[in-house]
Order: C-alpha cells, then structure tokens, then sequence
C-alpha cells in the first residue's frame, strides 16, 4: 500500500477582507481544499490569479495561518503550531518565489545568504559548502561574492534554489519559479529544477499559472479555480483527457506551436474576479455545460476514475 | 501602412538599443515583434510613437504616408498620435489616471479637439466597448480603473486606444499580465479588428502567441533583427539557431514529446556585446567567422530574411 | 549607485562636532583657565587677550566656560541622540514585525509618552534621584524616540512584507534572527541619517532644558545664555553670543551630517 503522506491538508480555508473604494468585502481565497503530498510524487498547482493558489501555497509552508481546517506533517498536527515546534517541518519544507529580486536580501553578498541559511539549520559552513552549493544549480565561482543587483534574474533564481537546498529540504513548493524571468532563461531553470529533483532528491509542488511548465516536473496536478480544487488528475491524463469545463478551457487556451490549437472550443466570457458565481458551482457563469442545478447546487470533488477527481455536475449524473 | 528604414536608436548613456531595423507592415496585417528583454522591441514601439526621450540618438526613417514620423513638426505628430497610430501598452492600470473614469477618459482626446460632443462619444465609446466584449459596457464607462479587473482594464485601454479610428495599432505585450483564458478572449478580438482591417504591430516576449495572431513576424535579440518572414516560415520552419532555440526551449503542452531544450548562457549586456554576431555565446553552431564578424541580414531563397553566416550558407 | 565622496555638509558637520569634541574635552589641559573662578572685580569685561571670549558677570571666562559647556552638550547630544535612535529603532521595527497585539499595545504606549511634558519628567525625576547628566540624558531620549518608531515601523511594515523576508520565516528563522540581521541592515541608512538628527535635537533640548535650570549640575551653554540675557542692555554681548553661537553650531554640527549622509545616500 502507500506510505502515509509527507503534508496533508484538510478542509483548508482562508478568508480576507477586501477594501475597494468604500465598500468592504470578504473574500473567500481558499475554500475548503483538501490536498496530499507524497514524498517522490510532485505536484502541480494550476489556477490564475484570483484562484487561491499562491495563498495555498503560503498556508502549505506555514507562512500564513489557515481560518479553518487541518495541517498535518507526517502524522503530527502542526496546524496551530508555531516557533521551535516547527523546527523539523521548516528544516523539511522551504519555498522558491516568484521574483528572485525580492527573495534575497540586497544587502547580503550570495555567499552570506547561503550561509546565513546553513546557520539557521544549526551548521557552520565552510567557503567548499557555498561553492559546492552554487556548483549545484550550475553557478560559477565567482559569483559567490556579489550582491543580487549584480545578477541576472536567472542567476539570482538559482542562488534562491541553492539557498533553500541548502537545508536540504524533502519538499519545496515552488511559486511560479520562472514566471519573472526571459522565456530564453526560464527553460534553463526549469531543466535545472528536473534535474534537482533526481540529484537531491527532493519532491516539488509546483504552483503557476503556465500549465506548459509543469509536464516536465510534476506527475500529479490540481486545478483551482476561485479558491476550490475542481479537478485532480496524473498530468498526462490531466493534459490530455480533461474534465471540468474549466479545464478544458484553460487547456484550449494555451497557445501552442504546432499550429493553432483551435479545438473549437469556447472561450468562456469575463473573468475570475467578476463572474464568480456564489451559491452553486463557482464556474456557473462562465460555463457552456451549464445546468440548472449547477446554480444552486456546488459541487463536490468525487473519484471519477483511478486518481481523477472532479468537481462537476456533469460527471455526477 | 508603415516602412522603418535602418533605425537606430542609442539611448544618452550610450546604450545601443536598436541597430539598423527595417520592417514594413502592410494594410489589414498583423506584425509580430518577437523579443525578449533587451532585444529593442519596445524601443521600437516608443520610437513610432515618438516616445523615446529627447537626448535619444534617433536615426533612420519611419514612413508613414509618405511621410518620415521622426522628422514631422509637433503638430504634425499630434495628429498622427492617437488618430492614426495609437499604442497599447502592458500595464493598463499605470495608463489610465486613478482618479479619473474610464469613459471620460477614452473619449478625452476627441472631446478636446472638438470632433465630437461628449454625448456621441460617450455612445460610440459604449458601442466600442461592447464590440471589444466588454459586458455592461454603460456601467463600465463610469467606473474609475482600479474597479475594473485586468481584462476588462484592458479592453478600456484598447477602447480608448481604438477610439479616434487609427490606422496602425501598436500592442506591447497586451497581455503579459492577464491568465491564459483572458489572454484568449483578447486575442479574439485582437482577430476580430484585424479582419476590420487595422493592421497592427504586435510585441510580445511569447512566440507561440504570436504564432497564433501574427502574419508575418521579426525576431530581435539585442537590439537587432535576427529573423524576418511569415509566421509559417519563421515559426514554423525556423532557420536562426536563436529562433530555433527560443521555438525549442518554449514550454508548450505538445513540449514534453518535443523535448524541452535550455538555450545555454544569458542575455547580453547591451553595454558590453560580444563581438562578431551577438549570439553567438549561446549558438550551438557558431563557428570562428561567427566570433568575429557581425552578419548582415541576408534575404533566401523563400523570401525571408536572415542575419546568420551559417544560414547564407545554406540558401 | 551612492555618491561616496565626502560631500560639504557631512564636512561641515563633521568639522564643527569634532572641533566642540576636542576642545570641550581637551581643551582644559592647553588652555588653564578655570570656568568656575570668579572675579568680580573682573566682570563683564569684553573680549581681549587675557579673555578671548570675555568675562561675565562674575568675572568668570566666558571662553573655558564656553569649552567647558560642550562637554556636557556634546555628550547629552551623542548619548541621548544614541537612546532614542536604539530605543525608537527597535520598537518601531518589533513593533511592525509582530504585528497585531504588540503593535497595539506599543501603539498605546507610545501615545502616552507623548502626552508626557519634558518639564514636568525632568521634575519628577529630578525629585527622585537629583539632578544628574545620566537624567537629562535619559529623560530626553525617552521622549524622544516615538518620531524614529515611526519612521522604522513604517519601513518595516513594506520591508516584512518581501520575498526574503519570508524566505527567512520559511527556513525557520526567529524574529530576533529576521530583525537585527535583515530588517536592521535593510534600514541602516536611514537609521544613521536619523541619528544625526536625534543628536541635533537633543542638543538643543539639553539647551533649553539647562537654560530653564536643569544644568545637571555641570556648566552648561543654555543657563549661561539665561542669565546672559539680562545684561544684553549693559552692552555685554559677548556673554550671550559666544555661548549661543555655541549651541547653534553644535545642533547645526549634527544636523548637517545628517543631511550629508542624506545626500550622499539618496
């Protein structure tokens, strides 16, 4: 059978308030998201913006606190952990941002930002362990001394990637890793990170809007749309065969090389922010497919298939 | 519509931006500049426009009926701003002005020139709007920028872009900040003007966007052109080692059977170029004449053209 | 990049500090006049050879007084200015780094120290433990440090909010480790650009503070000015100038390295 999972979440939610002009209002970005990571099984998160998936990604490294549900880590709740009880999980789980400005201190040399990481893990590294660290995400020597201005966005990815190796981490969630960078580099970084996964071992939630990214990293995806999973499938199976009307369209969406990817498919009307329909499925506005109970009736994520599951009412009947 | 000929640009501080373009976009046609971060391409939009600083060195000529855009008087080039050419750029929150409305803020240009009362503009704007796929497009003409999402901010933008009935449209990577299924939607109507005849120049970093929009397209890696023909030449059938390394190491859902290849190296520092062809760091077939002469664009046998010793070699 | 060439202002300042510091506390062992002798058959005589700076009216020399005064208002400017750059810098980036409660709660506490009047702290305190320096130092830098709070708290507030600061959260860092090696380095310069000011206040704080009788026991420009000005009308300006000439540039001293550091670094 299967070996318990490295992080689960369960009926994660996450509210915040919105100030717009006068009027204040309470958004719901996470809406009750249960998902399980394996150790060797990475996984991608698809969603734009707008659909929950960057603040999932936060609650999933305890940078942000859920207002409702469960984290566990291994078997341990930590969801309402804090400070040195999440010593092991910290030690176990780091994160690479979107913008590799912004992710490393300006002040600090990359060298003293490595360090500076091996230090909170309790080790005093040497000049050899800086260098064996940059050798790793194929960075050259010298770039040890400079300060992150004196990078290329690329470079500076990289030096985040081998800082947060350096605690030697099972899981890293990935914030839209290449979104900021040229489209010549982003193969470079993503090609990198595949071959991280084999070389350090390490399993990858890989978050992004890009869906093209992530055949190459991970085996597993999940779609969000407006704060719900509505669908969960193995990336092949995803790909090819998808599901939920929103996938669909988001599969046919993506411009492609070979031609026009014209499937003929419509392209559903409006967008996240303004067509979110609440008191049925969140996808009611916008969807071809659509049925009377779908709006007023949301619905459930059901096993459709060996690891396939959907959220949609046209798979229930 | 519009012929560049030879433009050069070289920013104050001596950054060689642009290097001897020259492009012509033709009636009812969309032009795709391909390039990314320091390749020129919106260098050469604010150039058209007009729009670069004044103590840019500017050289070349941009025709535009029969007239050089560069050379025309102030109020010359007023009137070809905005009613003839129009630009469309990326981040249409920073285009528009927060405390204003959208709506006035699409018809302003027309309504000052007294070509139109502010009542018709308001209809035609709510007209152009809806045609954009704006939906409750009344509402929206009063609605203040920031209360409009991203896709619908920048249909306003192409709104008031589109609004004085321009010839030529310049779109800068319209929608680099919008998710994929918007980015859909506006490439729709992208194609809808297209066929109403606009002929546009569209900029973007994304070759496999412009493969489905563009008819013909250049390539641009810093500051000069690599690569110029039709979509189905170029993208199709890529003959530049920095086009093919750009169509190879784009992710697309077909890539994984392709196989995903990394262009080795980075992007070069305008300041500092390599000598001979500025690829040729990252080209996996640069030889000893590559290292030291810079090529010149060469046309082939098909028509397109190219800036490639290895290519002329194999016409 | 910063304009690293020692630019006028960060001269000046430098200059005139350094000018106060030397003489104020070496200047006794050159120059043998005693501040505290009186002469009163040698009152307000003006400036001569004997007197650079004139006598006042007690026949003491305005000069060794004028030396001797920038002891006090060098080292309340310095130690005070540092009190309320370390206190205000701490609270305002703990107190944004925490958020929530903490930030409240100093919120409140701030709000009561500035209700606090200078005068009428100094009183208590003087009441309580005598008049010393190390008071007007202390009560001085602990009013004053709420306007740097806010300067860092809102720095920090923008700063918490970046990439590697949640890197560090994620990678286990505590928030003693984020503020004093990221947050701390990451306002550096306007943490120094204000300490310029800090002591420039607290300068004139001091003079105002002695000038109103709180000399904590030691010669002090403000109280010599105070009573200097009575005898303006007998013609004696060397009583009230040199003194606050004094003060004026010593506070400018400060400021302009503040303002120095300021352009050098904008």
């Amino acid at each position: 059978m299967r070996s318990p999972p490295f992080l689960s979440l369960r009926n994660i939610v996450k509210r915040f308030t919105k100030v717009v002009g006068g009027q204040t209002t309470l958004i719901t970005a996470v809406d009750n998201v249960n998902l399980d990571i394996f150790l060797g099984q990475s996984v991608g998160i698809i969603g734009e913006s707008g659909s929950g998936k960057t603040t999932l990604g936060k609650i999933m490294v305890k940078l942000l606190d859920p207002d409702g549900g469960t984290i566990s880590f291994g078997q341990k709740d930590i969801t309402r952990l804090k400070g040195s009880g999440l010593r092991d999980f910290r030690a176990s789980v780091q994160m690479i941002f979107q913008d590799p400005y912004s992710s490393l201190d300006p002040k600090m040399r990359v060298k003293d930002l490595i360090a500076d990481f091996y230090r909170l893990a309790n080790k005093k590294p040497t000049r050899e362990d800086i260098l064996r660290q940059l050798e790793l995400v194929s960075l050259d020597q010298d770039v040890a001394d400079k300060f992150p201005h004196e990078l290329s966005g690329g470079q500076r990815q990289r030096v985040a990637i081998a800082r947060a190796l350096s605690l030697n981490p099972k899981l890293i969630v990935a914030d839209e890793p290449v979104s900021a960078l040229d489209v010549s580099i982003r193969s470079q970084i993503l090609q990198l990170l595949a071959k991280l996964q084999g070389q350090a071992g390490v399993t990858y939630v890989l978050i992004t809007h890009d869906i093209a990214t992530l055949p190459l990293l991970v085996d597993y995806i999940y779609v969000m749309y407006a704060g719900s999973i509505v669908e969960s499938a193995p990336t092949r199976t995803l790909i090819d065969r998808p599901l939920h009307p929103y996938t669909k369209a988001l599969i046919s969406a993506v411009p492609d090389l070979d031609g026009n990817r014209e499937s003929g498919l419509p392209i559903p009307p409006g967008d996240v922010e303004e067509a979110t329909h609440s008191g049925g499925c969140k996808y009611y506005g916008r969807c071809p497919y659509a049925m009377a109970v779908c709006r007023d009736v949301e619905p459930s994520l059901r096993t459709v298939e060996k690891g396939v599951m959907v959220a949609c009412h046209l798979l229930n009947r | 519509m519009l012929e560049i000929r030879n433009l050069s640009v070289t920013y104050p501080d001596g950054t060689p931006a642009l290097q001897n373009l020259s492009i012509s976009l033709g009636t009812r046609e969309v032009l795709g500049i391909i390039g990314e971060s320091g390749s020129g391409k919106s260098t050469l939009a604010l150039a058209i426009m007009r729009l670069l600083p004044p103590d840019a060195n500017v050289k070349g000529e941009i025709i535009y009926n029969g007239k050089d855009i560069l050379r025309l008087s102030k109020s010359e080039l007023e009137r070809v701003r905005g009613t003839e050419i129009a630009m469309i750029f990326q981040d249409a929150l920073s285009a528009f002005d927060p405390l204003m409305r959208v709506g006035p803020q699409i018809v302003e240009k027309a309504v000052t020139n007294k070509t139109l009362g502010y009542k018709e503009a308001r209809a035609r704007a709510i007209d152009l709007m809806r045609g954009l796929g704006v939906t409750n497009p009344e509402a929206r003409f009063d609605a203040y920028p920031h209360e409009l999402s991203g896709g619908l901010r920048q249909r306003a933008f192409i709104a008031m872009g589109l609004f004085q009935k321009p010839k030529i449209i310049i779109l800068d990577e319209p929608t680099s900040a919008l998710d994929v299924i918007t980015q859909a939607q506006l490439i729709q109507t992208i194609r809808g003007l297209k066929e109403g005849g606009l002929s546009m120049i569209f900029i973007t970093h994304d070759i496999a966007l412009a493969s489905t929009i563009c008819d013909r397209v250049a390539v641009l890696y810093a500051g000069k052109m690599m690569e110029y023909g039709s979509v189905h030449q170029v993208i199709h059938r890529p003959i530049h080692p920095y086009t093919q390394g750009l169509i190879e190491s784009t992710p697309t859902l077909t890539s994984v059977r392709r196989g995903l290849k990394a262009m080795k190296g980075y992007l070069p520092n305008l300041k500092s170029l390599p000598g001979g062809c500025r690829f040729h760091p990252r080209c996996p077939f640069a030889t000893d004449i590559c290292r030291s002469v810079d090529p010149e664009l060469a046309e082939l046998s098909d028509g397109r053209l190219v800036a490639c010793h290895m290519a002329a070699d194999s016409k | 990049m910063a304009n690293t060439k020692l630019n006028g202002e960060i001269m000046f300042g430098i200059s005139v500090i350094l000018f106060f510091t030397i003489t104020s506390f070496f200047g006794k062992y050159f120059i043998p006049i005693n501040p505290s002798v009186q002469h009163l058959s040698a009152a307000f005589q003006p400036p001569s050879w004997s007197h650079p700076f004139g006598t006042d009216y007690l026949g003491r020399d305005v000069f060794a007084r004028t030396l001797e005064g920038g002891s006090v208002s060098i080292e309340v400017g310095v130690a005070a200015g540092l009190l309320t750059v370390v206190i205000g810098g701490l609270v305002g980036i703990f107190s944004a780094y925490y958020g929530y409660k903490v930030d409240i709660t100093i919120q409140r506490v701030v709000d009561i120290i500035l209700s606090i009047p200078l005068i009428v702290l100094v009183l208590v305190l003087v009441a309580l433990f005598g008049s010393s320096i190390a008071l007007i130092v202390f009560a001085i830098g602990i009013l004053t440090w709420p306007s740097l709070a806010r300067i860092t708290r809102a720095e920090t507030l923008s700063l918490k909010e970046r990439d590697f600061v949640y890197a560090e959260i994620v990678a286990g860092a505590s928030g003693i480790h984020v503020v004093f090696r990221h947050l701390i380095p990451n306002q550096a310069k306007t943490i120094l650009v204000y300490s310029g000011l800090a002591m420039s206040s607290a300068t004139l704080i001091q003079a105002a503070l002695s000038y109103l009788g709180f000399t904590g026991g030691s010669v002090s420009w403000g109280f010599d000015l105070y009573m200097a000005q009575q005898y303006i009308f007998n013609g004696s300006w060397w009583m009230t100038f040199f003194p606050g000439a004094a003060i004026t540039l010593t506070s400018l001293g400060f400021y302009m390295i503040s303002e120095g550091l300021r352009k050098m670094w904008r």
